[in-house]
Parts: C-alpha cells; structure tokens; sequence
C-alpha cells in the first residue's frame, strides 16, 4: 500500500521536524564528527598506514620480495587455509544453529524468550579470556568431560582433549552465536504477523509458511549475519591460542608470531594487509546484500 | 498459533541447550573459584576464599587491575564523548554523507584485531609512544567507538519527535532543545555505550599485547599469560570477579534501556 499524497512540509519551519526531530545546520554536524574522524584517522588509519609503510619502506621492489616470500611459505599456506576452514565451519554451525534457535525463540512465549535474550547476552558481556578459560576446565586432563566418562568406566584413561581444533571450534561457535542469533532473531521479529495469518488462510500448513513465507523473507539477513561471523572468525586470536595450541593456530597466532617471538614485522605487516584486503572484500559483498550496520543494531 | 505439544517441548528443549552451552561453561568456572584444592580438578573441595585472598593481596594483580582502570576509564571517556557527539551529528544536522560517516564509523568493529595490533605497534614505535597507557587507552577508543555511536544512534532514532517539537513550540530554539530535551532523554543510551566502551577495553588483548612494552600486564593479559602456563585456581577467582562485574553491567544496561524506552519513546506525562 503506498499513498499517493506526499505532505511536503516547508524547509525551515517546526513542521518540517515534526517526523526527524531538530535539525541543526551543516557546519554544526561536521564539527560534532570530527572528534572522531581525528581519533579514527590517527589511531585506526594510522596504524593501516604504517603497515603499508613498513611494507614499502624499501621500494615496490622490496615489497614484492617479501610478499613473494609470505607467499611461498608453506607455513602460511597451511595456516591460511586452516583459518578458512575453521571460520567456514563455524559459520556454518553458527548460523544454522543461530537460525533454529532464533525460530523457536520467535515461536516461544514472551516469558521464554526474554529469559533466552538475557542468557544469549550474557556471553557477550563476559570476557572471552573468561570464556575460553572455562572450556580449559571443561576438557583438560583433569577437566569435568574427564572426570565424568572415568567415573562411569567409559574410559580408562584421561582423553587429551585440548590442543585439538574440534575444541576451538567448540569455543568459537559459543563466541559467536549470539552474532548469528541475535540479527536473525530481530530479522524475525520485524515480519508482519498478517502474512503468516494470510498464509495460514490460504491453506498453508506450518512447513509450508515456513519455505515460502519465513525463509524467504529472512534470508537475506541470515545472509548477512553469516558474512559478518564469517569475517570475525578470520580474525580470532584468543581461542585457537589458549584451546588449539601451536598446531591449530590462525592467522592472527601467526601473525603474532612473527612480529612477537621472530621480530619479523614486515613478515607480520604483509600478512596483516593480506587479512585486512579479504576482510574488506568479504564486506563489500555484504553491503551488497543488505546493511552492515543494521547488524550491530539492537 | 497451532503448533502441538510435542512441538512446543522439542523447541524448549533446544532453546535450553543452547542457552546452557552459552553459558554453563563460564558458570563452572565460579564453582570452580572456591575450590580448596592447589591445582584444577572435579569436583573440587569446597569452600575456601584462599584464592581470593591470593588476588586481592597479591601486588603484581593489583597492579594489573590498576593499569586496567586506569585505561579502561580513560578509554570509556574519550569514546563515550566522541562517539555519541558523532552520533548526535548524524542524527540532528545537515551532514551530508551521513552512510559513509556511519559506515566510517563502525569499521574497527569489522576488522580484525591484531590488525590494529600489529599496525599499532609500527605506529607507536615511530612516535614513541610503546608503553604509553594514553596511546593503548586511545586504541581501545577505537574500539569501543563503534558501540558508543551504534548505541546512541538507534536510541536517537527511536525518540519521539513530539517531545522536541513542544519544546520547539514552547519557544526554544534548536539548540536549546537538543541540549535541553534531546540529551538528556538520550542519557540512559550514552552511558550504556559507555558500559561496553568499557567492557571492550576490560576485555582487550591483543592490541595490548603489542603496545604495552615493558608495562604490567593488564587483567585480561595476565589472565590469559597465566593460562598459557599452568593455570592456578586463582584465574577461577579472579575470573568470577570479572563475570560479577559483567552480570552487574548487563543489569545495568538493561535497566538503562527501560528507561531510555519510558522517557524518550513516548511523550512522558508530566
């Protein structure tokens, strides 16, 4: 339904901000954003900018050499291509989970579903070294997985369970669900209740609003929501470090390593532009398919 | 709508799950903060306050709770002013580009990191600044921007444009009513941004990592260096203390919200 009588109100008058609220004038918004174009300049560009520096401080010829051998590298390739699986993986796990439960918590009573929300943040507002804390005791030798399947005489032996990347994912996809569920759930909650009654009128059984009405209207930001987890998981530090160990180590460990432990910054700078350039590509095509922001939005 | 029991259980069920996957873990380790016992291990003896009393009198954690403070306030000050400042520009002016402010804006939430670590780093070490609790505190500004100016963003959206408008009509100009009306209706949303300006920054690693040189660790750094040794029960008490202050910023937010809804989104009776 769209009406075809638009109201224009005049520039100027109070009526015109009658559905925008005040509106002050030009050089007043660019002076409220410029304290953090400052910040934002200096302190994130700034820091881009030095590693493109650092990388080309030697001539494009230089650049080219120390790009060619990140590129050589078998570590890296190993290491890169273990980053991708793992975040594909997760994502996958994320978003179909984060999906279904968002379903059943749209289908849920008022009740179910504020106390779902609280608990779905409270991982987000506790600390991700806390977290993946937790799931050293969960599985380490001495752990509660071990000491359940010894007191039943499932095994004989503590299992070495850390160090072993079905665990980061484990802790991965506890770090990111609430990315996946919480834009999906709002998703949800912004359908128009009158289409499924309208479906559900014309004959459609449960299963059937479901593929044709739901799924389709929603999938766009599950989409999105799944690009978004996809580029977080790339950049994941703390739990490869702390539950995978050397061997399951990410790109960021990598990286880390590098600049840390072997001072080879240039090294790091090169890989950390090669991270920031597949970041940027993979967010482009989001804000193709649907609006970045409105994900971070609640 | 119609859905049968047997539906309506399997759906609880799974709600349940995954709510205990999110958060049972991290609630072990609570269990976990009043063991008796020297090492980690299930289940253990209850109930001791030793490892507390291990944080709370020993130095090199106080020093690394102090440093904490020290750069999580400054960095929830300096994003909480700039942010929501931004915020109110993008909301209330004539700004043109306002998508590209926005997306500007949010972009250190998207990028990964050790990013801003390792670019940091190369930044810092021309400028000297390697060490410097105001240049870590600033790059956590940057992280913690984004939440600021989404938080105040959507708040600023959602007011009901009635309440400037009668304070228009009542014979104040603009920018009396922002500051007058519009501010402070958006008080609950600015300082929630403030809550998770502070919880990034409380939460940072990596960027500290790289920056600190041969300062203290910050909490979560020691927290995380302890857990790549052996992991003594006092992480367990010193991270149920950070989940405490999690939880009471959590309520905290959510008590801001209500009020935020009550004043801003309705025309209050007054």
């Amino acid at each position: 339904m769209q009406s075809t009588y638009k109201f224009k109100p005049q520039r100027g008058s109070a009526v015109a901000e009658v559905d925008k609220g005040v509106v002050l004038s030009k050089p007043i918004g660019f002076a409220s954003v410029s304290p953090l174009f400052a910040v934002l300049g200096v302190f994130f560009f700034g820091p881009i900018i030095a590693l493109i520096l650092a990388i080309f401080d030697q001539g494009v010829g230089a650049a080219g050499q120390l790009l060619y051998d990140v590129m050589r590298d078998d570590l890296f390739h190993s290491v890169a291509f273990r980053t991708f699986r793992v975040a594909l993986i997760v994502t996958i796990i994320s978003v179909v989970v984060g999906y279904t439960m968002a379903y059943a918590m749209w289908r849920s009573s008022q009740t179910v579903r504020s106390i779902a929300l609280a608990l779905i943040m409270f991982p987000l507002f506790t600390s991700i070294v806390v977290r993946t804390y937790a799931w050293t005791a969960m599985f380490s030798r001495f752990g509660i997985i071990n000491t359940v399947l010894l007191k039943f005489g499932l095994i004989d032996q503590p299992l070495t369970m850390l160090n072993s990347e079905p665990v980061v994912l484990i802790g991965m996809v506890q770090a990111m669900l609430p990315f996946a569920i919480l834009p999906i759930y709002t998703t949800l909650l912004s359908l128009d209740l009158d289409l499924l009654r309208a479906s559900a009128i014309c004959g459609a059984k449960g299963r059937q609003t479901f593929t044709k009405v739901v799924l389709p209207l929603t999938k766009q930001g599950a989409a999105v929501a799944a690009i978004l987890v996809f580029v977080i998981s790339l950049g994941f530090y703390i739990t490869p470090a702390i539950l995978g160990g050397p061997k399951s180590a990410m790109i960021s460990n990598m990286i880390s390593t590098e600049v840390i432990t072997f001072y080879n910054l240039k090294g790091g700078a090169v890989m950390s532009v090669l991270l920031l350039l597949v970041t940027l590509c993979l967010l482009f095509i989001a804000s193709k398919i649907g609006s970045v922001a409105a994900h971070y939005r609640r | 709508m119609g859905d049968t029991a047997n539906i309506r259980r399997i759906r609880f069920l799974l709600i349940a799950l995954v709510a205990l996957y999110l958060t049972g873990p991290t609630l072990v380790v609570v269990w976990l903060s009043f063991s008796t016992d020297d090492v980690l291990r299930f289940p253990p003896q209850l109930f001791s306050w030793r490892w507390y009393q291990e944080f709370v009198f020993d130095e090199r954690w106080n020093e690394a709770v102090l440093r904490t403070l020290f750069v999580g306030g400054l960095a929830t000050l300096f994003s909480t002013t700039i942010g929501s400042i931004a915020a109110f520009g993008v909301a209330r002016t004539k700004l043109p580009a306002k998508r590209l402010v926005e997306a500007l804006a949010i972009a250190p939430l998207v990028v990964p990191p050790i990013i801003l670590a390792t670019g940091g780093y190369s930044l810092f070490a021309k400028l000297d600044m390697i060490g410097s609790n105001i240049g870590l505190a600033v790059l956590h500004t940057v992280l913690g921007v984004p939440y600021v100016y989404l938080i105040v963003a959507s708040a600023l959206a959602r007011i009901d444009p009635s309440i400037e408008l009668a304070a228009l009509s009542l014979g104040a100009n603009r920018w009396r009513t922002i500051r007058d009306v519009t501010m402070p209706v958006n008080l609950p949303a600015i300082i929630t941004g403030g809550l998770f300006a502070f919880l990034i920054s409380f939460d940072e690693v990596v960027v500290t990592v790289f920056v600190s040189g041969s300062l203290a660790p910050t909490l979560p750094v020691r927290i995380f260096s302890s857990l790549s040794m052996a992991a003594s029960p006092v992480v367990a008490a010193v991270s149920t203390v950070q989940i405490i202050i999690a939880v009471v910023l959590m309520c905290m937010a959510g008590i801001l919200q209500r009020w935020q809804r009550r004043w801003a989104e309705a025309a209050p009776a007054m």
